[in-house]
């Protein structure tokens, strides 16, 4: 009985390291004005006061659908969240942490200041989640945010 | 293989953002990351991004400011007259400022030997014997420091109310091009990228000497006794106050005074400041000619600040 068990974990295993392999990439961008045309590229000049452009793409390189996607990006630390610039290429639900292990709508997020309760400013979030229902084999989609350096 | 790799994000529940007034520091990391989770055939999976780190980038902007209340007043021939201003680096790395003087053409009077010292006891007031004469002036990110512009003022004759415009001009030696946005690659803290920003990395503060009052020398003579009861033989003192007003200085300031007729000068009576000078030429500064008495001042100052006042007595005798 044990053995078979063993086994069937191994297999499990195995086809979990053969066929699950959704990888998740990052990159930060910033906008340039190159020939008069103005256009997203590498971020590599980064002062205080620049709107920087975060794109987390995730690529199903494995032969099976994945679902339920949840990828979280914490918002860096000096960096300020630009409302409403969450995006996905596909379809997802985003949601928003301002201490990073409860994640909400805008709407339910809330700040104490001098004991009055007020909804939250954008600048204020810790960080960004999104779920993206499925990924089919071989598919890739991203997700992104823009945040402004203080 | 199950695999659920539980992450804690520790948070800091009172988080003090310490926030420069010019931004973050250039050559500070700003580090972002992902976490995906994901699930295939009901089986959980997590994995990390790469990391991506982005240094800040270096602003360079400086700020410099007239910092007296009201125009300097001054008059001709005066030495070492001061403006005070305030230098501040408001771009968010370290930077060396070149320091300059400038003068506006137009201004109604010039400046000699201009001469730019830093506050280096800052105690706001300047030092000649502690105060450093300098060229350039280091500064980090917000920081400031005082400056002095140390000039002498002309001679001459100057209308009341005459001004000199004079600034101290402050330039980033990484960039200080003038015009914003010029970038200096790898030229920045930690080798990151400098670029003027508002200012353009440069920045003058004008400052004001202003001419006061003209000088006028005011002499008030008094006599005791006074009044009637004067007779033959009776001894006069004469006394004369020589005051300056307004602002200014004069050269070979000599006072003189007839012996009235009908007196006679005592001898070896002359005086300034109650100190006895000899009647005859020689090297104190008063005579008596004869027929007057004669005190050689000098050069005198006047300044609102330390009014000049001298008295002058001698005495005659009722022939």
């Amino acid at each position: 009985m044990t053995k078979s068990f063993l086994s069937v974990l191994l297999i499990f295993a195995f086809s979990s390291i053969l066929y699950a392999d959704v990888s998740i990439k990052s990159e930060s961008l910033q906008e340039k004005t190159i020939n008069k045309q103005t256009t997203w590229a590498k971020a590599t000049k980064v002062i205080p006061g620049t709107k920087v452009r975060y794109i987390n793409t995730i690529s199903n390189n494995g032969n099976e659908i994945a679902q339920n996607l949840v990828i979280t990006n914490s918002i860096p630390k000096h960096m300020l969240y630009v409302d409403g610039s969450a995006k996905c290429t596909g379809v997802c639900s985003t949601t928003y942490s301002l201490d990073g292990k409860l994640f909400d709508v805008p709407a339910k997020l809330f700040v104490t200041e001098n004991g009055k309760k007020r909804a939250a400013k954008a600048a204020e979030y810790k960080a960004i989640r999104w779920i993206v229902q499925t990924l089919g084999a071989k598919q890739s989609s991203s997700v992104q945010f823009d945040a402004i350096l203080e | 293989m199950r695999k659920i790799l539980f992450i804690t994000l520790a948070w800091i529940a009172v988080c003090i953002t310490n926030i420069f007034a010019k931004g973050v520091l250039a050559g500070t990391e700003i580090s972002n990351f992902s976490i995906l989770q994901y699930e295939i055939d009901g089986v959980s999976y997590t994995t990390d991004s790469n990391t991506i780190t982005d240094k800040v980038d270096q602003v360079l902007d400086v700020s410099v400011v007239w910092n007296d209340t009201a125009p300097i007043i001054v008059s001709s021939g005066e030495s070492d007259r001061v403006l005070t201003f305030k230098v501040t680096n408001t771009g968010n790395g370290q930077d060396a400022f070149d320091l300059t003087h400038e003068a506006n053409a137009s201004s109604a009077f010039a400046v000699n030997n201009p001469r730019i010292f830093i506050d280096t006891n800052s105690n706001g007031v300047f030092d000649i014997s502690i105060d450093q004469m300098a060229s350039s002036i280091t500064l980090a990110a917000d920081g400031f420091s005082t400056l002095f512009l140390v000039a002498d003022m002309p001679t001459g004759s100057f209308p009341s109310g005459s001004i000199s415009s004079n600034a101290i001009a402050a330039k980033s030696t990484i960039g200080g091009s003038g015009a914003p946005g010029t970038a200096y690659p790898g030229a920045g803290t930690d080798g990151v990228f400098a670029v003027d920003g508002i200012s353009g990395g440069v920045d003058k503060g004008w400052g004001v000497y202003k001419m006061g009052e003209e000088l006028n020398v005011k002499l008030i003579k008094s006599v005791t006794p006074s009044g009637s009861e004067v007779f033959i033989g009776t001894i006069l003192r004469y006394n004369i106050a020589v005051e300056l007003q307004g602002n200014g200085s004069v050269d070979n300031l000599i006072i003189t005074d007839n012996i009235p007729s009908g007196t006679t000068y005592v001898v070896n009576s002359l005086k300034l400041d109650g100190v006895s000078l000899t009647d005859v030429s020689d090297s104190d500064s008063g005579r008596f000619t004869g027929s007057s008495i004669e005190v050689s001042l000098g050069t005198a100052v006047g300044s609102s600040g330390s009014p000049y006042s001298k008295n002058i007595s001698f005495e005659v005798k009722i022939d």
